[in-house]
């Protein structure tokens, strides 16, 4: 019960049953201040609000110890040195505490989905300490005793193939730490562009369930659920108003002549270093929340359509094959008659321009299906919405029905795809005639249940295809390309409005071109060798095959074999050119891990899964990788920090993405008064009149 | 004669002028009950059987000691009764600005003696509670300002009219209470 209110009541209604006396005083009270004299003490005492002196606009107060002065500032800088297929990159982040007491920070943060990272070092003053590869229960407890003890002490760990986190222990106040992250990828190539992508932030991830429970000292803004039970370390706070700058070198020996090198979404520069040789840096080092890639071409005619790189190391030979088996010409078969899914995420991660590109890119497509074709749309926040119940003929009406259903998506809700897909494939009739199926999944795939959705889709996947569309500024391309995987699929991104429709053409043709599918290399009889990959996803016209291999002898020959609609695919490959490289080793352990991960996140049962995550470890400990099992920690040797003194543990907030969204502006029309106070006043003022009339008329 | 029909009408004018704070007051405790019956069930309950609204969560500020029921939506019959949750800015999204309006002479009048820093408590209809200070005191003219609505930080905005003490209601300006999400508890 607001007190005031109350107060008021009590003396309204001791003004009706006493003396007209009281009434003055709401008079004096409400009215004019200036005769405070008049109250006596049982009234209450109106204390002037200084916000009732304040206009428009201005502001009163800022907290004053907010929470975004004392953040710990991080300062990132990215190194990377393309050979041939190989980048090597080395990322620092310098942690500086600002405030006046000891920090742990702890900082979430993206890299590559494909990133084999194998090095960590933390820099104080002129010394380096070399991160170690351990067991990530060891690693944790290492760290915490370093932490415990008031020594510097940092820890890389992977929270999901595309998620790291590093913790920095012990910063003095005012002082900074650097640790540096050392990682490999390989270059991807698609129709002869090769690319390199570089994801600059962590973005809201929508997290499905019942919440369960969450450590107390968790720094994420999510609690675990049931569904995602590390919720909490996926999910760093992120403000608008915090900078976290990222600088940029980028050294490419791309091993021929480039006909172009360009960056798709941020200003770059670069400068040539001979002929084969480019130096190129990030013009505008502020953090541009969008992915950053860089895409470069061979001069025409020069593209091989086979490249061999070999490597030896520790008595093994390494070997990467990259070729391109199925060619690019369009198919001269008939169309087969195909039923096409769309499923559309309209949740809030995608407000704004992410939304218009995905509606776009799906007008588009519906626009090209063919009257023999099927199709249907489904729609999904936290709930989703078919436009039909099953599949209906690509007809004009039901085309028609379906831009007008695509115009009116707005984004907002949860990104909770599982229904969603699980409707997209139950909700199929037997046909009269064989039908293609495909189904077109496009989102920002801001999601934290990957491994849920994958499994559904590994599941459910059958004879139906799955592709998906990465829409957006910073799609979770870790899930869209496993789905693409397991989907027997494709992976298209869209980053920008504009490259929607060369991007929607490029995905009709391999939706159109029939796939080269079970795909097997086979190497001569007398060499052994253990392929990284012994899945090979089926390949679509202009796409390209990589293989690597771990062998006692390098082969002279590689035959690959698959089927096309033409029947059995035969291609020998002679491995004459081969060129020396280096760090074909730790490609090759990261994909038998990420092998070995596919295969352990199908396990269900605890007992399983313990056995499966033996060859993991060994296979990252032997290669000195971080994966879901092991971790990189460095430690100093002295303690730095006295033992009274307290360490805060921060969460180093990430920098919150404005492009996905603007603030909604709204104009308020709420009227938040009532006249109350004004009738009650006039009703008294009556009253007291005729109260004094009557004393006066007594009187005369 | 004349002398009465003044104090009658003076009587009549009165009691329209209390009957706005007095329903506000008894509403509240019809609204607790369906707020109580509503944490028990988990489904939205109407506080009366013709009500057009619903209790969406509980806020309390602990030092006014004030301790509200929201209900959802911001329409003038609905803040007759009670603080509103205004339907743009759902209950259920936990991560986003909530939008909360009150009149300034019933329900939101402890909004004056708020202060930076001062601590804010939801309850929702899950029993998650979450704790909120306030990090930002505005006056804002409604007729040239916007309401902006951050989608994406788990913010408590609280607005009533301004000044407090103006007599007569409708003017252009408002009092904009900001607090930012401090802690989750769970249960």
């Amino acid at each position: 019960m607001p007190k005031r209110i109350t107060l008021r009541l009590i003396i309204i209604l001791s003004v009706l049953c006493c003396s007209a006396g009281y009434g003055t005083i709401i008079f004096n009270n409400k009215i004019s201040s200036h005769s405070s004299s008049a109250v006596p003490d049982r009234a209450p005492k109106k204390v002037d609000n200084p916000v009732n002196q304040v206009t428009s606009g201005s502001i009163i107060y800022r907290l004053p110890n907010s929470e975004r002065l004392t953040q710990i500032a991080l300062d990132t800088t990215v190194d990377m040195a393309i050979s041939g297929i190989v980048n090597r990159v080395k990322v620092e982040q310098s942690f500086t505490n600002p405030s006046n007491e000891w920090v742990e920070g702890v900082y979430v943060f993206p890299l590559p989905e494909n990133s084999a990272v194998d090095r960590m070092t933390m820099h104080i003053g002129n010394r380096i300490l070399e991160g170690q590869i351990k067991e990530r229960e060891e690693a944790r407890k290492i760290y915490q005793a370093a932490k415990d003890a008031g020594k510097k002490a940092s820890l890389v760990e992977q929270k999901r193939p595309n998620i790291f986190t590093a913790s920095v222990a012990n910063i003095p106040p005012g002082e900074s730490i650097t640790i540096a992250i050392e990682y490999q990828q390989s270059v991807l190539v698609d129709n002869d562009t090769f690319s390199i992508r570089f994801p600059m932030a962590v973005k809201d991830r929508y997290v499905p369930g019942e919440k369960i429970a969450t450590p107390k000292d968790a720094l994420g803004t999510s609690p675990n659920t049931h569904r995602v039970t590390d919720a909490s370390t996926v999910t760093p706070p992120s403000d608008p108003l915090v900078d976290r700058p990222i600088h940029m070198t980028i050294h490419l020996k791309p091993g021929f002549n480039t006909a172009k090198v360009a960056s798709s979404y941020h200003n770059i520069h670069v400068t040539n270093e001979g002929q084969q040789n480019q130096y190129i840096n990030l013009t505008n080092s502020a953090q541009l929340e969008r992915d950053f890639e860089l895409v470069w071409t061979a001069k025409p005619n020069l593209t091989p359509d086979l490249a061999v790189f070999t490597q030896k190391k520790g008595g093994h030979h390494y070997l990467m094959v990259m070729a391109a088996p199925v060619n690019k010409t369009p198919s001269h078969y008939p169309k087969t008659p195909r039923e096409v899914i769309f499923i559309i995420d309209s949740s809030g991660s995608m407000h704004g321009s992410s939304m218009d590109q995905a509606k776009q890119a799906l007008a588009e497509a519906i626009m090209r299906l063919d009257k023999g074709d099927r199709f249907n749309i489904i729609d999904f926040d936290t709930q989703f919405t078919p436009l039909f119940t099953e599949a209906m003929p690509a007809i004009n009406i039901n085309k028609k029905s379906g831009l007008q259903f695509t115009k009116s998506l707005e984004a907002d809700g949860g990104t909770d795809p599982l229904e969603a897909i699980k409707f997209a494939f139950t909700s199929k009739k037997i046909p009269s005639q064989p039908l293609l199926r495909q189904i077109i999944f496009l989102t920002d795939g801001q999601v934290s249940n990957e491994h849920e959705i994958i499994d559904t889709v590994r599941q459910y996947i059958d004879q139906d295809k799955f592709f998906t569309i990465g829409i957006g500024s910073a799609p979770n391309s870790y899930l869209m390309t496993k789905l693409a995987d397991y989907g027997r699929g494709a992976f298209t991104y869209i980053g920008e409005v504009k490259e929607v429709r060369t991007k929607m053409t490029e995905l009709f043709s391999k939706l159109e071109s029939p796939a080269l599918t079970d795909i097997q290399l086979s190497l001569p009889s007398n060499v052994q060798a253990e392929q990284a990959n012994d899945v090979i996803p089926d390949l679509y016209a202009g796409e390209t095959l990589t293989a690597v291999f771990k062998l006692n002898t390098l082969p002279s020959s590689l035959e690959i074999t698959g089927k096309t609609m033409d029947g059995q695919y035969t291609k020998t490959l002679h491995l004459r050119d081969a060129s020396d490289a280096t760090g074909i080793d730790v490609l090759w352990a990261r994909r038998k891990i990420e092998r070995l991960m596919d295969a352990y996140n199908t396990l269900w049962g605890e007992e399983e899964k313990a056995y499966a995550k033996i060859p993991i470890t060994k296979l990252a400990i032997d290669y000195h990788l971080v994966s879901k099992f092991t971790s990189l920690v460095a430690t100093d040797i002295t303690p730095s920090r006295p033992g009274l003194e307290h360490l805060a543990t921060k969460a180093v907030t990430n920098k919150m993405d404005l492009s996905m969204f603007t603030p909604r502006k709204i104009a308020y029309q709420v009227q938040t008064a009532t006249n109350s106070s004004l009738w009650m006043l006039l009703g008294l003022l009556l009253m007291f009149i005729a109260f004094i009339w009557r004393k006066k008329g007594r009187h005369g | 004669m004349a002398r009465s029909f003044l104090l009658i009408a003076g009587l009549i004018i009165f009691a329209y002028g209390s009957y706005m704070p007095i329903k506000a007051q008894l509403s509240q405790l019809l609204i607790r009950h369906a707020w109580h019956e509503s944490t028990y069930s988990g489904e939205y309950v109407k506080p009366w059987s013709w009500a057009d609204t619903y209790p969406v969560m509980r806020l309390q500020a602990p030092s006014q000691e004030e301790d509200l029921i929201v209900l959802a939506g911001d329409t003038g019959n609905v803040l007759a009764f009670g603080p509103g949750l205004s339907r743009l800015t759902p209950h259920t999204n936990h991560s986003s600005t909530w939008l909360i309006s009150a009149h300034r002479d019933t329900h939101f009048e402890f909004l004056q003696h708020l202060k930076v820093g001062d601590f804010l408590m939801t309850t929702n209809l899950d029993m998650t509670i979450q704790k909120f200070q306030v990090n930002d005191i505005n006056i804002i003219d409604v007729t040239k300002q916007d309401i902006i609505l951050d989608d994406h930080h788990a913010t408590l905005k609280l607005i009533t009219c301004y000044p407090f003490d103006a007599l007569v209601a409708g003017g252009p300006l408002r009092y904009v209470v900001t607090a930012e999400k401090y802690q989750t508890f769970l249960y």
